[in-house]
């Protein structure tokens, strides 16, 4: 299979599936997602793997979306700059809602393996994922609220509870492998050196982890979860979090966030480049929250 | 003398129970004045987050058990009360968890000392909730025969914990609180305040319509998770406690309360749990 | 009755699992029944050569004793234990053809009709049991496997020992209903979330929220009897209806979906292919027998790699 931004490989049970954008952290661009969409289908219909490992190349996971501006036109909300039409909003949140529920429902068992940065859109992945395994070092994090978006992300509670996901985003702050193994975010936070090693493990026991069914059992099963995660409120609260993640993307010129004076990612994005925006949007809170830092390797 | 405070300071509104020598046990008084000040707080834009403290050596030990000037806070067996008045009691005294719960801005509790029953319900709807090691959260609301009408319990620490906590009305201190996903952090009480302050500093940097629709999206998830339905529901069935039956040999509360007055009430109430309570 | 089973069909028409039998002319033949003091009954599974897992007899006389401790006007609290080395293996898969436990094998060929009332049967107990209006404690020692785990689940309180196994791995424990609802920490990778194998020990079951409290075994009957102790304490009618409440708010969050889609499983193991590399139920249980079925099961479910 020749993709750019995705490398997919099957090998024996377990299939594996790379983010390959390195030298931009993996960062996510519609090309990126349109492969990887193509990868896991490939990997969907498959018929020797039971296990699919999703993972990045060079030194992280996924910063999440790309925010450069460029080539994320289906990823990213319009520009608000633009004037966009809700209809126009409302239709990519739901598209992309669509594409995370693909991947949390797939029948397969997906196990994100986390190294580096694990930010926004990336996190949005491996929490989509059935199980993380991460070095301890790992850097989790959606700081999407210092740049006035709402998360649309409907997983966080179910994955570290209530009072954990208003901390977490309300906040934006950075938290390491260690925490997030603590609050259940992850299963596991290893050296970075025993990464491979606990990953053969763990994949060898989720391969051999069928039922007195076989895995065909598995499937139905997997399915009336997905199911029973839809009663749970699932179902409804995809649909809430795209609604909410529009109203507040839909911030422009002469509406409250940025005529208040609010923080204008975009604008500052354009003016000074990504990488001086991201710095004013981090910096401030660094006093407050700690960043956690990575290892030298 | 005020029993709420509210004071507003770089960005932070803080709101204090101030009945120190009742340990800021709510009743009619409290709670009237906490209904004036939280509409103040929410629309005011100068502040981004709320935060909620106590006055004294506790966060709040709950409702005012006294009887006296507690309408609001608690229906007493024998009032001779309509359906339709009992309904639209508790649609009041929940209202509020709901509409704190749903504030259009982030709310913090800090707590410290006891944090019990009703009190232990205004630090689960808070956002946040960070509290000193030692600070006791506990709900032994049914050993007075009285429903434990959070729903919030289930979602915060799961099935067999809210069977244990609300069975046994035992106290929990702040480290085993936040174990069990009750609260965010339990810090050393001398630090208690530093840290409150400079999460609340934190938020505050950002402006209000960074933060509301990101705690909406979050309560949005609960509401279709359920929690609308929640409070409704909890309010009918506190309606269906009322009308239990007390059996003679069974601990009355209130028959207690009014014949040897309220500290030997709470003592008779918590006897057969102390024990156990204490070794756990 | 003619059915697509073949053999004589119990009604699935039963209103509640422990309240349809008499007990005052009841002989309990696989559990015990006694009454530790005038507020406190322990029930004991008792069929410990098979690790006392389910059969038709043992679900009747667990039933009769729930509803006998329910009617009786001063219990407060039942304790439900297993004899021997377990609390429950589940449902007995050696019990004959005709009975409910074992899962029934596709040559029977039933209608979906009435293996839709085989399975709600099966699988509505557990609502029964979160039903019961009194305070009901689950003592686990050994292995709590498949519907003893639910039924534990289902059980108010868990009291384990620290070395009891819940779940087991070749099982696929996932759609154990309550072992599983998605509630934080369950659904949390903490809990290994989604993984198809979730074999824990007491003491993490108590880590996770899943037990209320481990203790070493030998202390596992006292501290039993404390919990039971002070549960029956409270007020009657309150516990009844804090019950109701906690019941009603599962319902809220959508509980019911998991009975139903437990059941909807359970009926597709009628139908799966198993492949050429995996240990097949139907095939091993006719071949080798049980026992060789669930070595052969153990066998292929336990990494080789140490952990």
């Amino acid at each position: 299979m020749k993709y750019k931004n995705v490398l997919l490989k099957f090998e024996g049970k377990i299939a594996t599936i790379t983010l390959n954008r390195p030298e931009k952290l993996n960062a996510i661009n519609d090309e990126m997602l349109r492969e990887l969409m193509k990868a896991l289908e490939k990997t969907r219909n498959h018929y020797e793997s039971l296990v699919v490992v999703i993972k990045g190349e060079g030194d992280s996971f996924s910063v999440g979306q790309d925010l450069s501006g460029e080539g994320t036109n289906e990823i990213m909300p319009p520009n608000p700059r633009n004037k966009a039409y809700l209809y126009d909003m409302f239709t990519q949140s739901q598209k992309n809602q669509s594409i995370w529920q693909y991947i949390f429902e797939f029948p397969k068992i997906t196990v994100a393996q986390v190294h580096g940065y694990c930010l926004g859109m990336g996190l949005d992945l491996a929490m989509a994922c059935r199980a993380i395994i991460c070095t301890d070092d790992a850097i989790f994090g959606d700081p999407s609220v210092r740049m006035g978006i709402a998360s649309p992300n409907p997983l966080w509670t179910f994955r570290v509870g209530l009072k954990k996901s208003k901390e977490l985003l309300l906040t934006g702050r950075y938290i390491d492998g260690k925490e997030a193994q603590r609050i259940g975010l992850v299963m596991k936070a290893v050296p970075a050196a025993e990464l491979d090693q606990v990953m053969a493990v763990e994949l060898d026991a989720f391969s051999r982890s069928v039922g007195i069914g076989g895995w065909d059992q598995m499937t139905d099963f997997w399915c009336s979860w997905m199911a029973i995660m839809e009663l749970a409120g699932l179902g409804a609260a995809r649909h809430m979090t795209a609604s909410v993640n529009v109203l507040s993307s839909i911030q422009r010129p002469g509406r409250s966030l940025i005529e208040r004076g609010g923080f204008d990612f975009y604008k500052t994005r354009d003016e000074q480049g990504l990488k001086a925006a991201i710095e004013k949007r981090d910096a401030p809170f660094r006093k407050y929250f700690p960043q956690p830092k990575l290892k030298k390797r | 003398m005020s029993t709420v405070i509210y004071e507003k300071k770089d960005g932070i509104g803080y709101i204090t129970l101030n009945r120190p020598e009742e340990l800021n046990a709510m009743n009619d008084e409290m709670l009237a004045e906490l209904d004036a000040v939280l509409p103040q707080a929410e629309m005011d834009l100068d502040v981004k987050v709320v935060v909620f403290r106590g006055a004294g050596k506790d966060f709040c030990v709950g409702q005012d058990l006294t009887g006296v000037n507690t309408y609001e806070v608690l229906s007493e067996p024998g009032e001779h009360l309509t359906i339709k008045k009992r309904m639209e009691a508790e649609r009041r005294r929940n209202r509020r968890w709901e509409y704190i719960f749903n504030l259009a801005k982030p709310t913090i509790a800090q707590v410290h000392g006891y944090c019990l029953g009703t009190g232990c319900y205004l630090a689960m709807v808070c956002d946040i909730t960070i509290a000193a090691e030692d600070a006791q959260f506990g709900d032994p609301l049914l050993r007075m025969g009285l429903l434990p009408h959070m729903p919030l319990w289930l979602y915060l620490v799961g099935i067999k914990k809210t069977r244990e906590l609300l069975y046994t009305g035992c106290y929990i201190d702040g480290i085993e609180a936040e174990k069990i996903g009750l609260i965010n952090r339990a810090v050393p009480g001398d630090e208690l305040e530093d840290e409150v302050n400079n999460l609340a500093s934190g938020i505050a940097l950002m402006h209000c319509d960074a933060l509301a629709p990101v705690k909406d999206a979050i309560n949005s998830v609960m509401e279709a998770r359920g929690l609308g339905a929640a409070w409704r529901f909890t309010n009918n069935m506190q309606l269906v406690m009322q009308q239990r039956t007390m059996l003679p040999d069974e601990f009355n509360f209130f028959k207690a309360r009014d014949k040897k007055g309220l500290k030997a009430a709470i003592d008779e109430r918590d006897a057969p749990f102390k024990k156990f309570c204490e070794e756990r | 009755m003619p059915t697509g089973f073949g053999w004589n069909f119990k009604t699935q028409y039963q209103l509640c699992f422990w309240e349809h039998r008499d007990y005052r002319e009841w002989e309990f033949q696989t559990v015990l029944y006694e009454k530790i003091n005038d507020r406190i009954v322990r029930v004991t599974l008792n069929r410990p050569d098979k690790r006392n897992a389910f059969n038709d007899r043992m679900f009747e006389d667990l039933a009769t004793a729930m509803h006998k401790a329910n009617d009786d006007p001063d219990v407060k609290v039942v304790i439900v234990r297993g004899a021997g080395a377990h609390f429950g293996a589940g449902h007995d898969l050696s019990s004959p053809e005709g009975e409910e436990s074992p899962p029934v094998h596709p040559n029977v060929n039933p209608t979906l009709q009435d293996y839709y009332g085989f399975e709600r049967r099966r699988c509505y107990k557990y609502d029964d049991v979160m039903d019961f209006p009194k305070i009901i404690i689950a003592q686990v020692h050994g292995k709590c496997i498949g519907a003893s785990q639910i039924f534990a689940a289902s059980c108010d309180i868990i009291v384990t020992a620290e070395d009891a196994q819940f779940g087991i791995r070749g099982f696929g424990s996932q759609l154990h209903g309550l072992t599983e609802f998605p509630i934080w920490p369950l659904w949390s990778n903490k809990a290994y979330a989604g993984r198809a194998v979730t074999e824990m020990s007491g003491r993490e079951a108590a880590e996770l929220g899943f037990a209320n409290v481990a203790v070493p075994l030998e202390k596992l009957d006292q501290e039993t009897l404390m919990w039971a102790e002070v549960l029956s304490k409270l007020p009657s009618e309150a516990v009844a209806v804090t019950k109701e409440w906690i019941s009603g708010m599962l319902d809220i969050m959508g509980m019911g979906a998991v009975q139903r889609e437990h059941y909807h499983a359970h009926l597709s193991l009628q139908y799966v292919h198993f492949r050429p590399e995996e240990v097949n139920l139907y095939k091993e249980k006719k071949d080798k027998g049980l026992k060789g079925f669930l070595e052969d099961r153990a066998k292929t479910a336990t990494p080789t790699t140490k952990k």
